[in-house]
Formats: C-alpha cells, structure tokens, sequence
C-alpha cells in the first residue's frame, strides 16, 4: 500500500512538472498567492529595445518587436541560495517574442499615457561564468542591442528557468503643469515557468512581473535601447518542490 | 554670409552632439528599493484624495556606483523612507487618475545594525504603527547608522490605471542632507529622479498598506558640453 502511495505520489509530481503547455493564447489567472515575496530582482542593469518604436513620441508601431535583458540584483526563497558574485558568477534573463498592438494614446487631465499591449513572449533566465553582462552605465552606452556583446551575454551559460509572459503592458504617463513636464512609466505581465535547471524549485504558477519603465531620461535608453526597466518577478504561491532522484523516492517507502 | 555660415556651421555641430547625447550620458542610479505605500493622513475612502499624504516604506535592493563602497548590507540593514508628499490636485477619468503632490515632500534612505543590536524593518499592519515607520527610520549601536542621504522631492506625479492595476509615481529630487552627501560631487546632488510603479492589490501586502512598491532614484545623462569663453562665442558671429 505504501509503495502504491509512493508510486501515484511519484508519478503526480511527474505530471505537474511535465505540464508545461505552449505559451497561453488567453492569459491565465494569477495564483492566489498568501504571501508571495519578491523572487527576482534586477534593478539598474536592464533595458528594452524594440524594432519599431519612436522614442519622441513613445509610440510603438503595431507588429513591433519588443525585447528585454537584464542583470539579475538578487533572488528570494525559494531560490536564494543563488548569489550574483561577479566577476565569477552572474545572472541574467531575456525577454523576447513580444509583439506591439500598436501604442494608444488618452489624455486625464495634465497627463497623457501612452498605453502598449504585447502579445506572446518567453523569456529565460541564465546562470553564466565569468561575468561578462553590460554592467554600468558606460557599458551598455558602448554595446548597443544587436551587437556582438547584447543580447549574446545575457543567454550564455545555464538555462535555469524558463517561462511564457502574458499581458506584457506597458505604461508611459507624460503630465505637463505649467513649464514642467514630468515623464513617467510602468510595466506589467503575468508569466509562468514552464523549464530550466531549477523549475522544480519553483514550479509553474502564474504570477507577476513588473517595474519602471524610464523611455525619456537620456540616461534611460543609451545607444539604441528604449527604455530602462527596473523590476522584480514576484513569486507565486505554488507549493515548493526539492529535486530528488528516483532511488530516493523509493527508499522513502521501503 | 560668414555669419550664415557659422551657424550652418554651429547647427551642424549641435546635430552631431545629438547622438553623442543619447548614446554617452553617463546617468547613475543611487539606489533602487522595494517596499509599501500607504496613506497618511487618510481622510477618507477616496483613493488619495486632494489633502491626503501619501508614503512609502521599504527595503533598499542595490545601489549605484555613487554609494555602493560605502553601503555594507552584510552588516546593515538599508531602508527608504518616502514622505512629507501631500495631494494637491486630483484628476481622474475612468481608468486613469493622476495625482498632483505639493513640492517639498522628502525621501531618504536609513542604515541600521541588525538585530539584536538594531530592529528589524517591520511593515505590521494600517501605518502609521508601532513599527511603521519606526523601524524603517531608527538607528542603533554604533557605525554608519541612522539616514545617510536624504533629499527634496518636487513635481511628484503618481498615475494609476484601475483597469489594468499598473500604477507609477515620478517626481524631482535634490539631494540635500545625510552623512553619505559627501560622496555626491555638488553638481550631481540636484536633477535626480525618484521613480517608482505599484501592482494590482494582492494577499501579500500588509493589511492598511495600498501597494507593493519597486523603485529607484536616478540621475540622468549629463549632457556634453564644452568650456568656451563668451569672447569665443561672440567671435562666432563676426
């Protein structure tokens, strides 16, 4: 009996980790999450750049391709025996796949938004060594997206998560009061894990990632980048895993 | 026509610093922090109503070249402290608001042993309370305790759209007080920009607080410019 319990418990898990679909035409809803700490964060080290976008007006074309990388600052439980430790260990992620539904344009009082749906996107996080990442202002000023060193840095090394975005939106507010004009922004999306080294670590449910969205500050989008985005992906409520082997499985109901 | 060739001239110069401007401004980030908004005072039930404070508590995550020698976060704790920012105009067409704050609001970030020497930043529940901001500000035992830095905060506008719960605040600030003010050369103190976004509502923010907070306070490209003597300007046009 006990071996029948292990073996269904066994094999249940298999499912929920194997149960990694293709990216979600409708987005799914987010975990309930009781409790649910910040998972990523990156903050200073990351931007966006988009194939079809007019930083004078933040309008971005319909069909546009939206693309983000970044420098991971610190991960929360259950992934924090991670540690950043450059010069010898970085991580880094990539968002791509995100496609512009065309930027639309309302007026609230003294504020305009500038409101940007993309459609689809993965992205994936990487472990890599040494650290080889834009990582200072000077930096990615002299590696514009497409070069030899952006986005190549940022997906060398270990895959260890990988995940669908869905409802990636962005939001830039301008609001103009009397000769002052102050520029702002935001960015969501849902997204899940679905793979990499650690997914059991972390599962697949459905939570947030968002931060600023900077498209205006010249020190925002240096050589052909956007926007600068700050940012953490929260964590979802799903239960823990620990990655273990079959022969322990078993030994557990012997 | 010399004159009309100087500033041909001149303009053609001007357009090839343009690009020199978006591609070598050297802009910094101080900190960037994640934490909790509230309301305070909180009149009433309005969502910060013309006359009503707005706040934000939290942790600091990383900081910018400026101050990260001197910041030690395995021996401290980092904490941020928003305020002082009060609703002076409020516009909202569904789904957008936008919230105009009164200048003079103040931002800084604190330094704390840990425990059992220092307290523990501690959110608890509808702040202010017993530990909020308190635990966020204090500073006890010896070393580099207490608010490093702190600045002032103009023109805060805070957006927020119901309908997507994705929400930003932006304002002005000058740094201008705090033991670590020294090493912030005098000509980068003024021109910083606090920014922030908030999420939708979710279980994990502390009953009474609005928003999970993440944030930064950066300065942004300096544009390129060159030492000239008026002589040498005016000789331009002669």
């Amino acid at each position: 009996m006990n071996r029948n319990l292990g073996v269904a418990a066994g094999l249940g898990l298999l499912v929920m980790t194997a149960f990694t679909g293709p990216a979600h035409a409708v987005c799914p809803p987010q975990d309930p999450c009781s409790g649910c700490p910040i998972l990523i964060e990156f903050d200073a080290n990351c931007f966006a750049y988009e194939t079809s976008y007019t930083k004078a007006t933040f309008t971005s074309d319909p069909g546009s391709q939206l693309s983000v990388v970044g420098l991971v600052v610190s991960f929360g439980v259950p992934l924090n025996f991670l540690t950043p430790n450059c010069p010898t260990t970085e991580y880094t992620f990539v968002m791509t796949g995100l496609t512009s539904a065309g930027t639309v344009v309302t007026v609230n009082g003294p504020t305009t938004n500038y409101d940007t749906d993309y459609a689809g996107g993965t992205f994936a996080v990487y472990e890599g060594s040494p650290c080889d990442a834009p990582a200072t202002a000077a930096d990615w000023a002299a590696n514009p997206y497409g070069g030899a060193v952006v986005p190549a840095t940022f997906q060398n090394g270990t895959a260890i998560l990988t995940g669908v975005l869905c409802g990636f939106h962005v939001n830039v507010n301008k609001t103009v009061v009397g000769p002052t004009t102050i520029i702002g922004g935001s960015y969501q999306s849902n997204y899940n894990f679905d793979g990499g080294t650690q997914f059991g670590r972390v599962g697949e449910g459905v939570s947030l990632v968002h931060g600023v969205w900077c498209p205006d500050l010249p020190g925002c989008t240096p050589a052909n980048y956007t926007a600068h985005a700050n940012g953490k992906f929260d964590s979802s409520h799903t239960t823990l895993a620990t990655p273990s082997t079959w022969g322990r499985l078993k030994l557990i109901y012997r | 026509m010399k004159r009309v060739a100087l500033l041909l001239l001149s303009v053609s110069l001007l357009a090839i610093g343009g690009p020199a401007f978006a591609t070598g401004g050297a802009d910094e980030v101080l900190i960037s922090f994640t934490g909790f908004d509230y309301q305070d005072p909180n009149l009433n039930s309005l969502y910060l109503d013309v006359g009503e404070g707005y706040k934000v508590v939290g942790f600091v995550t990383s900081a910018g070249p400026l101050i990260a020698p001197y910041i030690d976060p395995t021996s401290y704790e980092y904490t941020i402290y928003i305020r002082d920012l009060t609703v002076t105009t409020r516009f909202f067409t569904f789904p957008n608001l936008t919230v105009l704050f009164a200048n003079n609001g103040r931002g800084s970030y604190y330094a704390d042993n840990f425990p059992p020497v220092g307290t523990a930043g501690t959110y608890g529940i509808n702040p202010p309370n017993a530990t909020s901001p308190s635990t966020f500000t204090d500073a006890n035992g010896g070393g580099s305790v207490g608010e490093r830095i702190t600045g002032d905060i103009d023109n805060m506008v805070l957006v927020y759209n119901f309908s997507t719960s994705q929400g930003s605040f932006s304002g002005a600030m000058t740094l201008d007080g705090g033991p670590d003010l020294i090493y912030v050369p005098p000509s980068q103190r003024a021109g910083w920009v606090l920014g922030g976004i908030f999420g939708p509502p979710n279980p994990s923010i502390p009953t009474g607080y609005d928003h999970q907070v993440e944030g930064e306070c950066r300065i942004p490209g300096k544009t390129p410019a060159a030492h000239r003597t008026w002589g040498a300007l005016k000789a331009l046009y002669r």
